[in-house]
């Protein structure tokens, strides 16, 4: 099965940080965690980039989950599929997508 | 720019499309950053603009590999609105109370935006209607409304180098200041000996985790990207008068980012965490920390002159000229800083005119903002006819909330409405461009509001 890039936009440090962890505890690889700084540098926004196996991808939504219907999400991007402010049932849509995905076929994603 | 880069830009910025590579022909000073770039062996920054987004420079740091610059976003809307905050900071209005209603609803109009950026559709197109109402409850609509015009068509005015050219330095001196790990540690021991002298000894509130090592971070940034500057732009031979702008300039900016900064957390709150909106607290400034940064800054430049002009007379006179640049944005602050807390509680609990003191946010009651909805559009219809800049405003607002792709499942009717209310087309308004060093506002505001001199 293949691997899935993912990017995910997070309005603060904690959760970008907390999505790491998850993801390395997947598959062992540390994503890229890249401060997007504003020009006042109090408020900022981080990026979570990396590529993840397709079959654990649902466990990461899984995850991200409880940020998304805290609004500490601004996007997310799996795959070609992009959700720009996700609620909880986009996020519903897409686990479903890839635990789908995860019983019946490999993943053609790259 | 690649795909992910694209990706985080139009998710911060709410953008339609792709941002496009630096090309606006405006502007002299970034052509001249540009200039200075060329020298380096390989380009550390990528300069990109648009034209209308929430009002942001967004800067994002250098891929892993080796070589790849990294990437800095502006948007046109950033100038405009700082233009706008520093002409109402230097205008003589009549009475305080006038003064605050017009920062009421500049900020309410910066609000609108933050709350596009979040997603949250509804609460923005409150927002962006209140804005062009009277916050006092007066029988007109607006406040003042041919100055209210003026300050949100007419603001780009290149008045002096930094306008154009010091939020891109700054953002590029993140760059420098990441590759050189001296330098932070000095400004961060700089930095301790500051806030021991600031607070009498006692440690500052710092707020939420991670904000000492961010002002480090911005201190650092300022350092390198006013040393940028002075050198690419004015280098050593600043006059007298040039000087004073430039210092004018960075006491404004200070002051503006402040606001803005404010503002923007005061949206991120609401819609993150809006009971605690709910109640009442105070809004989030943490002004101190702008004052550290201007002070730094001020510091630094002193130190680059004292290496060119070490005789005393040439000290006495930057610290005199710093002293007038303080005045000159101290004028209207407070004033300012009154109508943001008024804003926030406009945010709260709706307007003072009987029959819009309701909350704005759909958060706080979801049937009082469907209601607010419907007893703005009488209003919005004869704002309208009243504004020659609405149509065009409220075209730029609509386009923008357009191009979001998803919300916060809040009701986006007003956005509709006011779609149906904009002219489908609408040429943007001519703006005035001074020269830089010009600060001239004769031709662009009323007599009776020009600063005194």
């Amino acid at each position: 099965m293949g691997d899935v890039e993912y990017a995910i936009v997070a309005i603060d440090a904690a959760p970008a940080r907390a999505l790491s962890a998850a993801a390395k505890d997947l598959d062992g690889r540390d994503p890229e965690v890249v401060k997007l700084h504003g020009l006042g540098g109090s408020v900022g926004d981080w990026m979570l980039v990396a590529t993840l196996a397709a079959s654990v991808v649902s466990s990461l939504l899984t995850a991200v989950y409880p940020y998304v219907e805290g609004r500490r999400i601004k996007s997310i991007k799996v795959g070609d599929v992009e959700i720009m402010h996700p609620r909880p049932e986009d996020v519903t849509k897409l686990l479903e997508l890839y635990l789908h995905r995860g019983q019946d076929e490999p993943s053609t994603d790259k | 720019m690649d795909a992910r880069v694209d990706f985080a830009v139009r998710s911060v910025l709410n953008l339609a499309g792709p941002p496009l590579p630096l090309g606006h022909q405006h502007w002299e000073v970034l052509e001249s950053l540009g200039r200075v770039l060329r020298r380096y062996p390989a380009p550390p920054v990528e300069f990109y603009g648009i034209c209308s987004s929430v009002p942001d420079v967004l800067f994002i740091p250098a891929r892993p590999t080796p070589g790849a610059p990294a990437y800095c976003v502006y948007t046109e809307r950033h100038y405009c609105m700082v233009a706008t905050l520093k002409t109402l900071s230097a205008l003589q209005l009549t009475t305080e109370q006038s003064r605050m209603g017009m920062a009421h609803n500049v900020f309410l109009r910066l609000a609108a935006d933050y709350f596009l950026q979040q997603g949250a559709h509804g609460d923005a197109a409150r927002l962006y209607c209140a804005s062009w109402l009277s916050p006092a409850g007066d029988e007109g609509l607006a406040v003042d409304a041919g100055l209210f015009d003026t300050l949100f068509t007419n603001p780009v005015v290149e008045s002096a180098l930094v306008d154009g050219g010091w939020p891109l330095a700054h953002e590029l001196g993140h760059i420098i200041a990441d590759s050189d790990e001296e330098v932070p540690a000095l400004l961060a021991d700089l930095l301790n000996q500051y806030l021991r002298e600031r607070f009498g000894g006692q440690p500052p509130v710092w707020g939420p985790p991670g904000a000492r090592d961010r002002l480090i971070a911005e201190v650092s940034a300022d350092w390198f990207g006013a040393e940028l500057l002075l050198r690419s732009i004015a280098g050593r031979t600043l006059g007298e008068n040039g000087l004073s702008i430039l210092l004018n300039e960075f006491a404004g900016n200070m002051s503006v980012m402040m606001l803005m900064e404010s503002c923007k957390e005061m949206v991120r709150l609401a819609c993150t965490d809006p009971s605690a909106l709910g109640r009442p607290q105070k809004s989030g400034h943490r002004g101190w920390m702008y004052d550290v940064r201007r002070d730094m800054l001020f510091h630094s430049i002193r130190l680059d002159l004292w290496e060119a002009f070490p005789d005393e007379p040439a000290q006495a006179t930057f610290v005199g000229l710093i002293r007038r640049a303080m005045a000159f944005y101290r004028l209207n602050f407070d004033a300012m800083l009154a109508g943001l807390s008024r804003a926030e509680r406009t945010l709260r609990y709706g307007l003072a005119p009987p029959g819009l003191d309701e909350p704005l946010l759909q958060e706080l009651n979801p049937r009082a903002a469907d209601w607010w909805d419907t007893v703005f559009r009488p209003l919005a219809s004869e704002r309208a006819q009243q504004s020659r800049w609405f149509g065009w405003a409220t075209r730029e607002f609509v386009n923008r909330a357009r191009a979001t792709h998803n919300s916060h499942q809040q009701s986006a009717e007003l956005i509709g409405y006011l779609d149906r209310l904009a002219p489908d087309e609408v040429p943007p308004p001519a703006r005035h461009r001074l020269k830089p060093g010009q600060r001239d506002w004769s031709g662009i505001l009323p007599p009776e509001y020009l600063p005194r001199r």
